[in-house]
């Protein structure tokens, strides 16, 4: 299926048509505001980032960890989170194109132990996938493959590059130190795209940034409600969302309509699952993106609702002081340092990470947790035995798996479907039965 | 003909099926025979002989719970369940202040973590590998030539000098310890390394769940004090034991005929 007219690389047309067509699948469907909203938004998202190429406007590339408010305080930049065709493809479009960009990689010698992701976007650069970058924009977070992969992307594509140093903490100090990174970064940006920033302009992104972000947190809060009122699946969204939208109208557009479809089916009474649920639970580490009717899977086998999980909680400290220019700086360090889901987790002691966790239990009301290991995240999987103990202190109880969130080869659905199934019918619904 | 509740529970395992009786309180007479390619059939004889032992009609019995691997072809039960909560309910009700449950069955070892009440709250389980499962001891056992029954005396035969066993995948090891006998090594030395490699994998598994005593062992391999043995050495506790009238490869079986009690009650709101 062409875009905007022209022919494109078959990945990018499987993943457009992909959105058309579940864009009309939804749009009969009153009930999928929420769904159809960031839907739409990739299908727009996608349009855009060929609308800047077709009009030779600069593409900067940028990586999961970085928010890219700063790159829209530019005029006439589009910003391309390297994972974007990785993520489209595992949500909307055909997985297998993943996995043979997964294979390009690892041919090309990346390590097998790199993250999925990050080795699926080597593969399409080498398989010239991509739009040609301007210059790229990375930040050293959220985890060690990352930089693997971006040292790898720079090599190919010989295009400048600036790395943001992602301090170990995340205190007023770290605050400051990043914000002067990223003011640092700006003649760095408008050297290499040849268009000026605005510090205006730079404000009105922070403020859309921070109208997705207020959206966002009502709709954290109405998840919490009895039951469930929207899919599992929608909180698996909210990383794509941040990382591809923040600062951008459509982000807002998308959660206003999260939030929306959940205040009007609270106020209808309305579950997430028919017949209502029987079980919560808090999915921590990484969602499955390659299968998402699996959680439709879990909420009409199992009666089970994922009422939040890492990707989709949204910790306070998101607004951006737009006062001044420093404020703004550093309201965007503290978002990328202490709100980004991974960024915020993964970086500094594991008491965040576990804190997070067990607070979202409790403010949930989950019946257990979910610790779904992505293969890739060893900084996390090293904390795996602290994560039991606090758990078992906490009395939540806690199923563990490994699988990939990019890659089906690793952990085919059946398995998971099978540890989550035995897991409540085991552990968590005799302990509800005897409750 | 019995004046107070029956309920019995049948565990179709890999290796040993097992039927038991749960009357009122307290556990009744129970079996345990070989497993074979008619599980239908095997779980219907051992019920047949347990009811036999216990002189009791199949109508006297109010409740059936079927586990294992081959619970779904107990076409007589009521219900099943798996062999995770039957065992970790069985060890409850036989041994009350045990928390931890290490299950050694004939094709997969089980780690069942319990709470403070008794409620499961955790498991991991090794079923993808055949070492350290009690199918793994018998084939080393029947490849150096003696029976499976005599590993634990000929652990405890002689001095402790149990010899280190590099490999650990089942293939491997046999060749392993066919070199060994070929170089003269002390048999029990050998037994006690074999041993020591299985409890470091199975001491694994306990450390990925998390070890809260009182810990048991569950299942035939059990039975193996020498194993028991270096399982304590390995988790640095004393593993609590059975009453000498409870066979430890009956718990999964007990385990169902409670919760085929317990779900007789709550259907009859007693």
């Amino acid at each position: 299926m062409a875009i905007l007219g022209k022919d494109r690389k078959d990945d990018w047309e499987v993943v457009y048509e992909g959105a058309i067509g579940l864009e009309e699948l939804y749009e009969s469907d009153p009930d999928s505001k929420g769904m159809n909203a960031i839907i739409k938004g990739f299908r727009r998202y996608t349009e855009k980032l060929f609308e800047a190429e077709d009009e030779g406007r600069p593409i900067v590339w940028h990586n999961c960890g970085c928010s890219p408010e700063l790159m829209y305080g530019l005029e006439g930049v589009q910003p391309m989170p390297i994972e974007v065709l990785t993520v489209l493809q595992g949500l909307i479009g055909d997985v297998n194109y993943n996995v043979a960009a997964i294979d390009e990689a690892e041919a090309h010698g990346m390590a097998p132990e790199v993250c999925s992701i990050d080795k699926a976007a080597v593969g399409f650069v080498l398989k010239k996938i991509y739009p040609d970058p301007t210059c790229c924009f990375y930040f050293n977070t959220p985890c060690d493959s990352q930089i693997a992969a971006i040292k790898v992307l720079t090599e190919l594509t010989q295009k400048p590059m600036r790395m943001m140093d992602v301090p170990y903490l995340s205190g007023d100090r770290e605050v400051r130190y990043l914000a002067k990174q990223f003011r640092e970064a700006i003649p760095f940006l408008e050297e290499h795209t040849k268009r000026k920033f605005s510090w205006e302009r730079f404000r009105e992104v922070c403020e859309e940034s921070n109208r997705t972000a207020e959206y966002l947190r009502d709709w954290n809060e109405l998840r919490r409600h009895i039951p469930c009122p929207q899919a599992s699946k929608l909180v698996a969204l909210n990383t794509a969302l941040l990382v591809a939208f923040s600062g951008d109208p459509e982000g807002t557009m998308v959660a206003r309509a999260f939030r929306d479809e959940a205040k009007e089916r609270i106020e209808r009474g309305e579950s997430s699952i028919e017949g209502g649920e029987s079980y919560r639970a808090v999915w921590y580490q990484d969602p499955v993106w390659w299968d998402l009717q699996f959680y439709d899977w879990m909420e009409s086998e199992l009666k089970l609702v994922i009422p939040m999980d890492l990707f989709g909680y949204y910790a306070a400290e998101a607004l951006i002081d737009t006062s001044t220019p420093e404020s703004m700086l550093e309201g965007l360090a503290r978002k990328s340092l202490r709100v980004m889901p991974m960024s915020r987790q993964f970086k500094g002691p594991i008491d965040v990470f576990i804190d997070d966790y067990l607070r979202l239990c409790v403010d949930y009301q989950a019946d257990f947790g979910i610790f779904a290991g992505h293969v890739a995240c060893k900084h996390a999987h090293a904390g795996i035995g602290l994560f039991r103990e606090a758990s078992r202190e906490a009395d939540i109880p806690l199923l563990f798996f490994e699988f990939d969130m990019f890659d089906p080869r690793v952990t085919p659905i059946e398995t998971i479907q099978e540890y989550i199934s035995q897991f409540v019918e085991d552990v968590v619904k005799p302990r509800k039965e005897a409750a | 003909m019995s004046n107070g509740l029956v309920t019995a529970g049948i565990d179709i395992g890999s290796t040993t099926s097992k039927a038991a009786l749960w009357i009122d309180e307290h556990l009744g007479p129970y079996v345990i025979g070989p497993s074979t390619t008619n599980p239908r059939g095997t779980a219907r004889e051992c019920y047949e002989k347990v009811l036999e032992m216990a002189g009791l009609q199949a109508t006297d019995v109010a409740y059936i719970f079927g586990t294992g691997y081959g619970r779904a072809k107990v076409s007589f039960a009521d219900e099943n369940i798996s062999e995770i909560s039957a065992h970790g309910k069985g060890a409850r009700f036989l041994l009350p202040p045990v928390r931890t449950i290490i299950d050694i069955g004939g094709q997969d070892t089980k780690v069942i973590s319990l709470d403070a009440n008794g409620e499961m709250i955790d498991f991991v389980t090794n079923d993808k590998c055949a070492a350290g499962t009690g199918r793994f001891l018998d084939f080393i056992a029947r490849s150096v030539g003696i029976d499976v029954k005599d590993l634990a005396g000929l652990h405890a035969s002689g001095s402790y000098k149990p010899v280190t066993l590099s490999s650990m995948c089942s293939v491997f090891i046999e060749s392993e310890v066919i070199n060994l006998v070929n170089d003269e090594v002390p048999l029990n030395s050998i037994i006690q390394g074999l041993h020591q490699a299985v409890a470091t994998r199975v001491a694994a598994l306990v450390k990925r769940i998390g070890l809260v005593p009182d810990v048991v062992v569950t299942g035939g391999v059990a039975k193996n004090a020498g194993l028991v043995d270096e399982l304590e050495r390995k988790l640095g506790i004393k593993v609590r034991t059975f009453p000498d009238d409870i066979d430890p490869q009956i718990v999964g079986a007990v385990g169902a005929a409670v919760i085929a009690r317990q779900k007789y009650l709550k259907q009859n709101n007693k």
